[in-house]
């Protein structure tokens, strides 16, 4: 048996003219938290609902170890789906909602007690198992949903922007409890969303979708330090994406001069440069490349803004106390090995 | 001191005077103890007494009451499963109109047309073809409820059930019929308050031997207005009044759940 629990192979979803998902590939491997990322309609709903049996390719298939998803009927499959809207039960309580998926198995009336009260205690929701759904906070909602979604004992937990309707304190406290949760149930967990930071904070790695193409899979780390294309630098992290000319030994930007590094795209084309803000350090200088328009305190830095000659803004992250006025002039410093060019 | 005449109150208690003034007279009336309803003689319970040994009038309340029930029943039966079928159905707004039009189609014309299918058909006219009738125009009023209920549920509860291993009949029962309940609640109250008090459509539909209370009265109103009539009256309006109040009840008990 390999080590990959789920294999995608060459799915594609049309709808209407509409190309959902376009021949795509990946492997999930087995106790992964795996993360779909992507803007709205880019395709990761639909891969989503086809994992889980709602949707159907048209072409293309999806194998969990190593024998075929797509033949076994949505009910009995062993995936099962955390829902955006969590989708609870409004007319049951807590315990009824959390065991619902249970009374459709074989097990009796005192397996399925035992099973859901072992639940609800790891996920402690132990107060709250008469309340109805509406009586309950958006959190333990979520909760809820999450132990609804985990009693059946999937080998697969769908989570469908599982932190997007949370305030941001109850966010922090969901993530490491979504982590815990995979942790302990040893469920692999595959998790859509549009939200870079909530991929990033979750995943282990991300599948990053455009137009129903994937367009890079790495580790969050590698996504953000070696994006293969202008898409995912642009979409994961803050980054400053230039238009450039390469030449036999670099490029050269009509803004930023000429930049010397190694690369094999070949003299005299176009090209595409990445600069993230915290690889840029700023002196003054009267004649310099840009003009700082603006310079916001953040905490532990500041955020400057910059207008090179050529109208372009670049972002970058200073030092808190560095002497950088509004209006000064400056030289864009960089170390070559810190840029990417596609 | 001179008070300012909120001219907004004064039009609202003369329009409100003029809703319920008639409504007001027929149960102050059916108090009279008079035989001659337009004069007041005293106050008791006496026409109240006389009605119950009133025989037609006791069978065709009777009747009015099964043909209600039955009305009920069949249209809350097809009207919750047109609205179950219309809501899946992603296009239909066509259909969607077709449903519920024969709620707005004037009483006349629905009376007319079902008499003609009735005698095309050859069906005798009895009970049943108002039964028949009534549920017509009663399930385009309980598709209508439904249907507006149903649009506020949110689809991926249906879906979540079926992912957590249900079928589709367990799904119904145990999801969407329950989530339907204020609005299954609030048709069946209107279905069998909008049957107990048709005329036209009865007046059509029915036959000669089995009159239903709206029938009863009307033949009987063409020698006067007789005291048993505001009783009459009186009871219609109880039992509608009530069963509005307990569908409001419910209505908000089966939302709060």
């Amino acid at each position: 048996m390999s080590q990959d629990l789920l294999k995608i192979r060459n799915l594609t979803k049309k709808f209407g003219s509409i190309t959902a998902l376009n021949n795509v590939s990946l492997e999930i491997k087995n106790n992964e938290m795996f993360a779909l990322l992507g803007p709205s309609g880019c395709g990761k709903t639909t891969l989503l609902r086809i994992i889980a049996g709602f949707e159907y390719p048209d072409s293309g298939q999806v194998l969990m170890n190593d024998s075929d998803l797509l033949s076994i009927p949505t009910r009995t499959r062993p995936v099962n789906l955390m829902f955006q809207s969590y989708a609870l039960f409004p007319h049951m309580d807590v315990f009824s909602n959390i065991s619902y998926g249970l009374t459709n198995t074989s097990l009796t009336k005192e397996e399925i007690k035992n099973q859901t009260n072992e639940i609800i205690e790891k996920i402690g929701l132990g107060e709250h198992v008469k309340k109805k759904p509406n009586q309950l906070s958006g959190g333990q909602q979520q909760r809820v949903a999450l132990a609804r979604a985990i009693a059946r004992k999937p080998k697969i937990l769908l989570l469908d922007e599982p932190l997007s309707a949370l305030d941001k304190k109850i966010r922090q406290e969901m993530q490491i409890e979504l982590k815990r949760i995979q942790h302990d149930f040893g469920i692999t967990f595959i998790i859509v969303t549009h939200d870079q930071d909530e991929a990033i904070s979750l995943a282990n790695r991300i599948a990053v979708f455009d137009k129903g193409e994937i367009k890079q899979i790495s580790t969050p780390q590698e996504l953000y330090e070696n994006p293969t294309n202008e898409f995912v630098a642009d979409f994961i992290g803050e980054g400053n994406i230039l238009k450039a000319t390469s030449t036999s030994s670099g490029f050269e930007h009509p803004g930023l001069g000429t930049v010397n590094f190694s690369h094999s795209i070949g003299a005299g084309k176009p090209v595409t440069v990445l600069i993230r803000p915290e690889s840029i350090n700023l002196t003054p200088a009267s004649n310099g490349a840009g003009q700082i328009t603006d310079a916001v305190f953040a905490g532990s830095k500041k955020n400057i803004t910059v207008k090179l000659t050529t109208n372009e803004i670049v972002r970058v992250y200073a030092d808190k106390s560095a002497n950088l006025e509004v209006g000064s002039h400056v030289n864009l410093l960089f170390n070559p090995q810190d840029v990417r060019v596609f | 001191m001179l008070k300012k005449i909120n001219l907004s109150a004064v039009i609202t208690v003369i329009v409100l005077i003029f809703l319920y003034l008639p409504i007001m007279a027929v149960v102050g009336l059916s108090f009279n103890t008079s035989s001659n309803s337009l004069i007041w003689k005293g106050f008791g319970f006496d026409w109240y007494k006389n009605i119950w040994s009133n025989e037609p009038i006791m069978s065709s309340f009777q009747r009015t009451i099964f043909v209600a029930l039955v009305t009920t029943f069949f249209s809350l039966l097809i009207g919750t499963t047109i609205s179950i079928g219309l809501n899946k159905m992603k296009a239909g707004g066509f259909l969607r109109t077709f449903s519920t039009a024969p709620a707005i189609v004037p009483d006349l014309v629905l009376a007319i047309g079902l008499l003609t299918t009735f005698s095309t058909i050859s069906m005798s006219l009895n009970l049943s073809t108002v039964i028949i009738s009534h549920t017509v125009f009663c399930t385009a009023f309980v598709v209508a409820i439904v249907l507006a209920r149903i649009g506020l549920m949110d689809p991926s509860i249906e879906e979540a059930s079926t992912d957590l291993g249900a079928g589709a009949l367990k799904t119904l029962f145990k999801v969407t019929i329950p989530q339907l309940m204020p609005a299954l609640i609030a048709g069946a109250v209107l279905s069998f308050t909008l049957s107990m008090d048709e005329f036209v459509i009865a007046f059509f539909t029915n036959g000669p031997e089995t009159p239903t209370l709206p029938m009863v009265i009307y033949s009987m109103i063409r020698f006067g207005v007789t005291p048993e009539i505001n009783v009459l009256g009186t009871l219609l309006l109880v039992i509608s009044f009530v069963g509005v109040i307990f569908a409001q009840r419910i209505g908000k008990v089966a939302d709060s759940i």
